[in-house]
């Protein structure tokens, strides 16, 4: 076994596998495990080891991040996660509880429910992440936007322009390349 | 100090254009070293991660050459935050194409140039704004004094403001609209239709997030204003 010593950081990094294998989707787990079977994930980044008989998945060494899952579970999970793949079976089944996982902009915990079937029918996201950056926290009714009757009053003072196409040619005929070309 | 001092510089990248407007009282020399470090890690961020390149990153791990996990860390984290923002967004923002290929380019500009931001601060810069395509990071405040103000295009005419806001010390902005439709957003694509406006544009401290919501929050269409604004610190306006 690896010993890690970077926790916060093994925490965002085991993360998607961890995620990806409860709901059974991604990039991890579908280059690691195409046979579609539970991997045991062993420390960090690089050491994902594919064990072809196993039946639950644990992850080490980080205390709260043990999942386990049944084998049948993660090999009928359907490509997209979110939608019920059973539409048959109500989504009432087991509930699973994903660890808290720490990734660097704050903490994500998923819940998973399948149907009686085992099969993956909803993911749910407990905790929304905390932006850190609190600091700087504003009162968002006290945010002012003007409108185009200010900027037409011509004494608005644009510095910068954000919108949605930005292309080479959009550029070109719009505001910012003014300002980008203006000397003041 | 008057706004004739502003520094400015222009350049491609992406597909589209990177601005960077310097409002510091210093040297040409400066402010010339600090765009080259942007513009050369933005060449690096480039040469990493088009899926135009076969030599990329992301390239040689769609072609099954190099594998994720031993992908630089630069990758690793951007796969890791659309994992997250996939999660997060119920789906909606999803990094992978149907073929099962990855194609992160919905989070890599915000991401790059949050980043490219952040040099012109180690740089030693203050005041400045990093622009790349619509999608805007702030530092400090204008020579003047005042906040940085953003215009937000008229999505129906890209030659005309339609509001403007004058934003918090370091927040970004970033707008989000009909162009962008079948970008990065794959999956659900019946969501992404019921949009009631024309673009949506989100602030906030990180470039890289108000990127990446504006971009959920405009496909989820008339919910996606509530579901922007759970993020503490992120607020989303639109216009029809």
């Amino acid at each position: 076994m690896v010993v890690v010593s970077k926790k916060p950081t093994l925490g965002r990094q085991i993360f998607p596998a961890v995620a990806l294998t409860v709901v059974g989707v991604g990039f991890i787990s579908q280059l690691d495990n195409p046979g579609g079977d539970v991997v045991a994930l062993e420390g960090a980044i690089g050491t994902l080891v594919p064990t072809s008989s196993a039946t639950t998945s644990t992850l080490a060494p980080s205390p709260v991040t043990s999942v386990v899952v049944s084998s049948e579970v993660t090999t009928t999970l359907a490509p997209s996660p979110m939608t019920p793949v059973d539409g048959a079976s109500a989504c009432d089944g087991d509930v699973v509880t994903g660890p808290t996982a720490v990734f660097k902009w704050g903490d994500l915990q998923l819940q998973a429910i399948f149907t009686k079937k085992n099969v993956l029918c909803n993911v749910t996201v407990l905790n929304y992440p905390n932006d850190k950056d609190k600091s700087a926290r504003i009162n968002q009714s006290a945010l002012p936007i003007y409108n185009q009757e200010a900027v037409e009053a011509g004494n608005a003072q644009i510095a910068v322009v954000s919108g949605a196409t930005d292309s080479w040619r959009a550029y070109t005929a719009g505001l910012q390349a003014i300002l980008d070309a203006h000397p003041a | 100090m008057s706004a004739e001092a502003r520094i400015k510089f222009a350049g491609r990248s992406m597909g589209t254009v990177v601005s960077v407007h310097i409002d510091d009282e210093v040297s040409q020399v400066v402010a010339n070293t600090a765009w080259e470090k942007v513009s050369i890690f933005l060449h690096d961020i480039e040469d990493r991660f088009s899926t135009f390149l076969p030599t990329s990153e992301i390239s040689r791990i769609n072609s099954g050459e190099l594998h994720i996990l031993d992908a630089s860390p630069d990758v690793v984290e951007v796969l890791d935050a659309c994992t997250w923002l996939e999660h997060l967004s119920d789906g909606v923002f999803n990094a992978r194409r149907p073929d099962g290929s990855i194609d992160p380019a919905g989070f890599v500009k915000g991401w790059a140039a949050e980043r490219a931001a952040s040099l012109l601060a180690e740089a030693g810069l203050k005041n400045y704004y990093l622009r790349i395509g619509g999608d805007i990071q702030t530092h400090g405040v204008q020579s003047t004094g005042d906040q940085w103000r953003v215009g937000i295009v008229d999505p129906h005419d890209a030659t005309r403001i339609h509001s403007y806001v004058d934003i918090p010390k370091n927040w970004a902005v970033a707008t989000s609209g009909t162009a962008e439709r079948g970008h990065h957003i794959w999956g659900k694509d019946s969501v992404a239709v019921n949009s009631q406006f024309s673009s949506m544009t989100v602030i906030g401290p990180h470039l890289m997030w108000a990127d990446a919501f504006a971009t959920i929050g405009f496909a989820l269409g008339n919910a996606g204003i509530e579901w922007v604004e759970k993020f503490p610190d992120y607020t989303a306006f639109t216009v029809k």
